[in-house]
């Protein structure tokens, strides 16, 4: 037995704070990720982080402390990937120790009369992952385990029980005494199985196409019903893009034919189909909705549709399709306050259930619901650091552009009375991406700093159909902004936003968009700012000799159109070749090791700025970054210099109150410490001693002391 | 602004083909109608690999651990097309060919005469399981920069043109178009300013 480590877990903290948030809480990942449900619903696990490490817990359901079950530091590579419960004493988690070396551990309970419990584990070494934990089988499950030698999942059914005990080196001769479900198969990628769990339908993928096919009983043979080719033809531009536009995604086998899927093929918008293997068609539509595509589908243990999920008006909406569980929904939104409630776990019995509750205002809340009395108890929050602080909700706006198209946005506004100064933040893409109306760490930390914010899905944008996604293609620097605009209007007409005050702020193409917009329409941007941006469109085609390879030439041809028909246009529509026309203030970041959008987009930029001399601009690029970054303190150091940028450029000036003196204080010695240390960025003394000069007027110590070591003492 | 490189590099030609050195600011090409400057810089991870090109002339170049403060070599090709060939990364004892397959041209490059051709960041990147990306990568202001910086002379007397096969980027030119223009309205406004002050010296004489 292993000595067990208790921890108390305060499941509620009440306490009020401060309005103004400190980014170190809110650029953080959540501290509660996860939750999963005994079969019996009498224990839960939880999936945490805190202080550099991945734990799992485990817990009554019923009680407010958990025991830590397992720990894992998130130093180097090391990774927790899945975890759960395999049956009612014995769970599992996949994780990653180094760089090549993963693992399962197995976890036996031993439960005690005091409703503690004892645990005991051992690991398989393996590269692999459950995908069905057989809850009502003892110490069984479906694994499905990466083929190193043929490159490709093979299934087993995998009795754990057996394993314990085996040496590492010794367990994957133990598999070959397991059923192997894949047996006869080769590139399987995918496994669909049944609520009995069997394997009846599986995704194969090969160099030129993938497939699925499904397993008749009767003849005891794989049928193949749909293929994908994955080579385009290159004279034939419709139906290239048709082919990079299809959807045809199976959810799962309901009859010896039939099968239920997501599919656009034939239509404009995906909707959930019943089609039948044999006839290789599509019999009918089972659920489609007017204005958006359905993203997804899941049947319950019947093999009933239960609920099919899509973004509605920038909302990830469950829409459940027996009464029943509308009504629980509904009474759950109710009782919990919040737009969205999903139920992301239950007993087999279905008396309990994990909630998981979120909307653009709240990170996420998870509760336990016991059906059988009806109680509803609040288990955490995801970010407990945040609790206390209000968030801003995404207020709906619409608009319908030259081509009849409904062009959706989502403006977030601070809670101070008065007009507020507006950003405008276009996505990146810019096909195929959208923006949703959810908890934005970002938009919360502008909007927390007193700016609104305004998110627009233009045309080219995903969930709104084929025809929407593929309106935008060609369309960079002209339609897409035309849409941008659009919803802007709409966004100043509300009295809460002070149209004297507008910058515009995009990562990606977002960037490309920000610049573009200051250009065109030079009376209303007072500023712009780009991440990551991209400024020349014919360079994208030529930032290195990769692009050359003519499959990655025909992706980019797809977005921005073909450079070989169309190079004076791609100048004429890239803001870089414009320059000369920018006329507000311009700040410019940009990712040294960015494969996507190279940083030679934004050091161009920032050159030809530099030679005309007309407007004031900045340019900083982080030493690490790709495209985006891959640790918080990059996005805070972004935010914290974007916000610096807003108020100069807006005329902003901030006095913070003493109780907000020591987050200040925290995040302008952060600023001096990295252009000190040059750890993100290139190290500057001038600018260090700049921002820890502030940090010291707001009281840090920290501040002063690495005033000192640059040789500045009058302080 | 940065860019990461090594630590300084210095390629060194090896073994057969023609002797390739670095040239400096002052140097002029002979004869102008056959030379070119060719300008290339190296982003690599190990300090002793050896690129081969072929073309009009054959050359390895040998990249070695050197305290210098820059990752550019400029040197003089004859005019014509060429091709980097292949790697050899000593620290793997293993060749990598680059013209293998059907993506030949990704590796073609330029020299046009009477010009600085600017042929890009060769970069190379080794991961797990001695897996290794190798890319050309086009960082044009870096090296415009380290031009204007190190060899100014070169840039006055020479064109820069980018030298990677197949790319359609003008921004070179571009830029020569705005210095150009910017340089004229200046000599525009000194010749007004010039002569505003004539008509007022005159005036005042007249008065």
């Amino acid at each position: 037995m292993t000595n067990l480590l208790k921890i108390s877990l305060v499941f509620v903290l009440f306490s009020v704070k401060a309005n103004l948030i400190d980014s170190s809480d809110l650029f953080a990942n959540n501290t509660y990720k996860s939750f999963d449900l005994s079969p019996s619903g009498e224990y839960m696990l939880s999936k945490v982080e805190m202080d550099g490490y991945v734990k799992i817990l485990a817990f009554k359901s019923e009680t407010k402390s958990a025991i830590e079950v397992f720990e894992l530091s998130q130093k180097g590579s090391r990774a927790v990937y899945d975890y759960g419960w395999i049956d009612n004493d014995s769970a599992y988690v996949e994780f990653k120790q180094g760089e090549n070396t993963r693992y399962v551990r197995f976890i036996d309970f031993t439960f005690t009369d005091d409703g503690g419990f004892d645990i005991d584990y051992f690991d398989l070494s393996t590269y692999g992952v459950v995908i069905d934990e057989m809850p009502e089988v003892e110490n069984t499950v479906l694994y499905s385990k990466w083929n190193s030698y043929e490159d490709y999942y093979e299934l087993f059914e995998l009795d754990v029980s057996r394993l314990k005990g085996v040496p590492l080196k010794k367990q994957y001769r133990q598999f070959s005494d397991y059923k192997n479900l894949t047996e006869y198969l080769e590139d399987t990628t995918e496994f669909y199985v049944s609520k009995g769990h069997e394997l009846n339908m599986i995704e194969q993928t090969y160099d030129d196409y993938y497939s699925y096919s499904i397993f008749d009983k009767e003849t005891k043979r794989w049928n193949e019903f749909y293929r994908f080719s994955t080579v385009t033809d290159d004279e034939n531009n419709a139906d290239d893009l048709d082919k990079v536009t299809v959807v045809f995604k199976p959810v799962a086998v309901v009859g010896p034919s039939k099968i239920i899927a997501i599919s656009n093929i034939g239509r404009d918008k995906s909707v959930v189909v019943l089609f039948d293997t044999k006839a290789k068609k599509e019999l009918e539509v089972i659920y489609s909705s007017e204005s958006y595509d359905v993203n997804g589908a899941r049947l319950d243990r019947q093999g009933n549709l239960e609920y099919v999920s899509l973004v509605e008006k920038g909302s990830f909406k469950r829409v459940y399709l027996k009464q029943n569980d509308t009504a629980l929904q509904v009474d759950l939104i109710k009782r919990v306050g919040v737009d969205n409630i999903y139920i992301v776990g239950e007993s087999l019995d279905k008396s309990q259930r994990l909630v998981y509750a979120t909307d653009s205002s709240q990170p996420g809340k998870f509760y336990h619901y016991n059906s059988s009395n009806d109680k509803l108890r609040f288990l955490q929050s995801s970010l407990p650091d945040l609790y206390g602080h209000k968030f801003s909700k995404g207020e709906y706006l619409s608009a319908q552009n030259e081509n009849n198209q409904l062009v959706e946005g989502f403006l977030y506004k601070p809670q101070a009375n008065g007009r507020n100064p507006l950003i405008v933040m276009p996505h990146g893409g810019p096909i195929g991406i959208q923006d949703v109306n959810h908890f934005d760490r970002e938009v919360q930390f502008l909007v927390n700093r007193g700016f609104a914010v305004l998110k627009v899905n233009f045309r080219g944008s995903s969930g709104y159909g084929k025809e929407f996604t593929n309106s935008g293609r060609g369309e960079l620097g002209q339609g897409i902004e035309r849409d941008i605009h659009l919803i802007v209007d709409k966004a100043l007409s509300d009295r809460a936003i002070d149209r004297s005050k507008v910058c515009i702020y995009g990562q990606s193409y977002g960037g490309f968009s920000a610049v573009s917009s200051v250009i065109k329409f030079p009376d209303l941007y007072k500023c712009a700012i780009s991440g990551f941006g991209i400024f020349d469109l014919p360079l994208l085609f030529g930032a290195s000799n990769i692009q050359q390879i003519k499959e990655v030439k025909k992706s980019i041809s797809r977005v921005v159109g073909d450079i070989d028909g169309n190079y004076t246009k791609l100048l004429e529509n890239s803001p870089l070749y414009h320059a000369k026309d920018i006329k507000v203030p311009v700040l410019l970041m940009a990712g040294a090791k960015d494969f996507i959008a190279s940083p030679e987009h934004s050091r161009r930029m920032n050159y030809v700025m530099n030679i005309l001399g007309s407007t004031s601009h900045q340019y900083i690029e982080f030493l690490e970054a790709g495209h985006g970054h891959g640790i918080w303190n990059g996005e805070r150091f972004q935010y914290l210099i974007l916000t610096e940028f807003l108020d100069k450029q807006l005329g902003i000036e901030r006095d913070y109150a003493k109780e907000k003196a020591s987050t200040v204080a925290t995040e302008f010695y952060a600023l001096g410490y990295w252009y000190y240390e040059g750890v993100l960025v290139e190290k500057d003394t001038k600018l260090a001693e700049k921002y820890l000069r502030i940090a010291h007027q707001y009281g840090s110590e920290k501040a002063a002391k690495y005033l000192r070591r640059i040789g500045v003492y009058d302080i | 602004m940065r860019h990461v490189v090594l630590l300084g590099l210095i390629f060194l030609v090896v073994g057969c083909g023609a002797s390739l050195s670095r040239i400096k600011d002052s140097q002029v090409l002979i004869p102008e109608n056959q030379m070119g400057v060719v300008v290339m810089a190296y982003d690599n991870v190990f300090n002793d690999t050896t690129v081969d090109i072929r073309g009009h002339t054959s050359a390895s170049i040998e990249a070695q651990k050197f305290e210098q403060d820059n990752n550019y070599f400029v040197t003089t090709l004859p005019a014509g097309e060429y091709y980097y060939t292949r790697v050899y990364i000593y620290k793997r004892a293993i060749y990598v060919d680059l013209l293998e397959g059907d993506k030949k041209d990704r590796w073609k490059f330029t020299v046009k005469p009477n010009q600085i051709n600017y042929i890009g960041h060769l970069d190379m990147k080794l991961s797990d399981y001695n897996r290794y990306s190798i890319a050309i990568h086009n960082n044009s202001v870096l090296a415009l920069e380290f031009l204007e910086k190190e060899y100014p002379n070169l840039i006055e007397k020479y064109r820069i043109n980018l030298g990677m096969y197949n790319v359609k980027d003008n921004f070179f030119g571009y830029i020569s178009e705005l210095k150009a223009n910017i340089a004229a309205k200046e000599v525009s406004e000194d010749k007004s300013a010039s002569a505003t002050q004539k008509i007022d010296e005159k005036e005042l004489k007249n008065d």
